[in-house]
């Protein structure tokens, strides 16, 4: 809860939350100077980050790569390739301009 | 094997057991010397008498093998008029077809000197000659020399001794005017065919006359070449791949043909004042400011007014057409694509890694996409990755070089190290990335696998957006326009 909090919440144009752990949502720049700079949320509210101008599928898919790149980050084995629907390519790379990822 | 090949073989197998002769058995061991010495001591008494040995043809050979010798020795005390040696040889004579006289000495194995001793010498000659050349035949596959084996130096072609397994072997042949010719063994091998022709009573004698006519040495005349009869057509000396090379190298300078539909830009004349100077770029700044108010009609006023005397114009247009790296998508896939990387990272990467370890990486130099950094020779290597025509290769220059239309096309052929020239790459074991790309690269790769460099620049996106999705592209040069040519 609150800057220490373990949980990040990220809500999309459509309103859906998608809740992810801090350590995953800070694997993007933009998400980490969000939630990593002073916030006013109470100690007793989970971080929340806006992002309406994306919908929920294409954030669906940019919570799933957080978890991908940690996961892999500094692996030993070979990495499997992610992967992205054609149709969705160009609002996903949209996004992952924005959030820096 | 054809004829000339085989009595190739026999001569330079004969010089070097007269080489060993030559040597007189220095560093040879002390049984060998002593068969040696046999051997030369036949030569001198045979020469001294002026029998069969010069009759014959003046060459012998006298060619000892292990074990062997101790059977010669015992036969040599019961023979007096021939060299007990030569005697005693020629009764086992397995390698040279069996005649009146005795020309051709071989010292063959023991197993089979022993066991032949004990037949009549006639016996052993026909069906002894028989056995030993189907062996060499076999061996070495001479089977045009049948007839040869019966007399002189080319008789002896087919009593070369097997391989000596063990060290204890010795071989010795000599040739008598070896030693006597200042030019060495060559001179006389190229005689023996010649000497043949006096070998008395030979029963192949017709035979091997016909084969060694293959075989003589050519008179001077015959050496001439007819230079009347020479057709330089028959025999051009054009090298194909140099011409390949400058076809390419012309298709660089002049680009090649433009794809159809090919719609080139609009022709800019560029308007440069005659001196450039601080003064004249303040006034060219200040006309630039006041053109966005002043009427089209006032800025070739302008233009005309800024350079009076003279115009700059264009004389050459160079036309390429970008086009997106067709394989993105397959090339990020790739565990061994690093993406961005400079040759020192890659190196530190490579450093200590087995033969044949790669990785692939986005070339720093602008004009290149991609380069491979591979260990090979102990070293860390770089190699780029050049694009022409819609083809990559490691050297667009030289159309001979292994090109592919896709890069991991390219990669994939360098894998076989039996491909691998000693200088080109090999990429044998990929080094794979331990980072996944970024989300960005990935999507990029996707969009670039479903559209093109122009697809792109048609989609609505920011300007900034576009550039990216457009970062791997290769220029390829089409047309290149000379307007003063033209006119």
């Amino acid at each position: 809860m609150g800057p220490g909090a373990m949980y990040v919440t990220i809500t999309s144009a459509d309103g859906h939350e998608f809740i992810i752990k801090r350590k995953y949502a800070e694997a993007s720049e933009t998400f980490e100077a969000m939630i990593g700079g002073p916030s006013e949320t109470p100690e007793n509210e989970p971080l929340r980050v806006d992002m309406k101008r994306y919908q929920s599928h294409v954030l669906q898919t940019v919570c799933t790569y957080l978890i991908y790149k940690v996961y892999y980050t500094n692996s030993t084995t070979e990495i499997p390739l992610f992967p992205i629907a054609s149709e969705m390519s160009l609002e996903l790379v949209d996004v992952a301009n924005y959030l820096n990822c | 094997m054809d004829n000339s090949n085989s009595s190739q073989l026999t001569v330079d197998v004969a010089i070097s057991h007269s080489n060993v002769n030559g040597n007189n058995a220095e560093g040879v061991d002390q049984h060998f010397e002593s068969i040696y010495s046999n051997c030369t001591e036949s030569s001198e008494s045979e020469e001294k008498n002026g029998n069969m040995v010069e009759q014959g043809g003046s060459v012998y050979s006298c060619v000892c093998q292990n074990k062997g010798d101790i059977a010669c020795s015992e036969k040599c005390k019961d023979e007096s008029n021939v060299h007990p040696l030569c005697k005693n040889f020629e009764e086992h004579n397995v390698g040279g077809i069996r005649r009146g006289t005795s020309r051709t000495l071989s010292f063959v194995n023991s197993k089979r000197a022993r066991t032949k001793s004990l037949r009549s010498p006639k016996e052993t000659g026909s069906s002894g000659s028989k056995k030993k050349r189907n062996n060499w035949v076999l061996k070495f596959n001479c089977a045009r020399l049948k007839g040869g084996g019966s007399c002189g130096g080319v008789g002896t072609e087919t009593d070369i001794p097997e391989p000596n397994v063990g060290c204890e072997s010795c071989m010795c042949t000599s040739y008598r005017r070896t030693e006597e010719h200042h030019l060495g063994a060559g001179v006389v091998f190229e005689a023996a065919p010649r000497q043949q022709e006096f070998c008395p009573g030979s029963e192949s004698g017709t035979s091997s006359n016909e084969d060694n006519a293959t075989l003589a040495v050519l008179s001077p005349a015959d050496r001439l070449i007819d230079m009347s009869k020479f057709n330089p057509e028959d025999y051009p000396i054009e090298d194909c791949d140099e011409k390949a090379r400058q076809e390419r190298a012309r298709e660089i300078a002049e680009g090649v043909e433009p794809p159809p539909g090919f719609c080139p830009g609009q022709h800019i004349q560029l308007l440069c004042p005659p001196e450039l100077t601080i003064d004249n770029l303040t006034a060219l700044f200040q006309t630039h400011l006041s053109i966005h108010s002043a009427a089209l009609t006032a800025l070739s006023q302008l233009d005309v007014s800024l350079s009076p005397s003279v115009q700059r114009v264009v004389h050459t247009q160079v036309d390429y057409i970008h086009c997106l790296v067709p394989d993105l998508l397959q090339i990020t896939s790739c565990s061994f694509y690093w993406g961005k990387m400079d040759r020192y990272e890659a190196e530190k990467l490579l450093e200590g890694r087995p033969e044949g370890t790669f990785l692939l990486r986005d070339s720093a130099q602008e004009e290149y996409l991609f380069s491979v950094s591979f260990r090979k020779y102990g070293r860390s290597l770089h190699a780029r990755i050049e694009q022409w025509n819609h083809h990559f290769s490691f050297d667009s220059h030289d159309p001979g070089v292994f090109a592919s239309p896709t890069v991991c096309g390219l990669i994939e052929h360098y894998k076989d190290p039996s491909c691998c020239m000693f200088f080109e790459p090999m990429l044998t074991i990929p080094l794979h990335r331990n980072f996944p790309f970024p989300l960005q690269h990935l999507c990029r790769a996707v969009v670039c696998s479903k559209a093109t460099y122009d697809g792109i620049n048609q989609l609505h996106l920011p300007k900034a957006l576009k550039g990216y999705l457009k970062e791997y592209h290769y220029k390829q040069r089409v047309r290149v326009r000379r307007f003063d040519l033209e006119h």
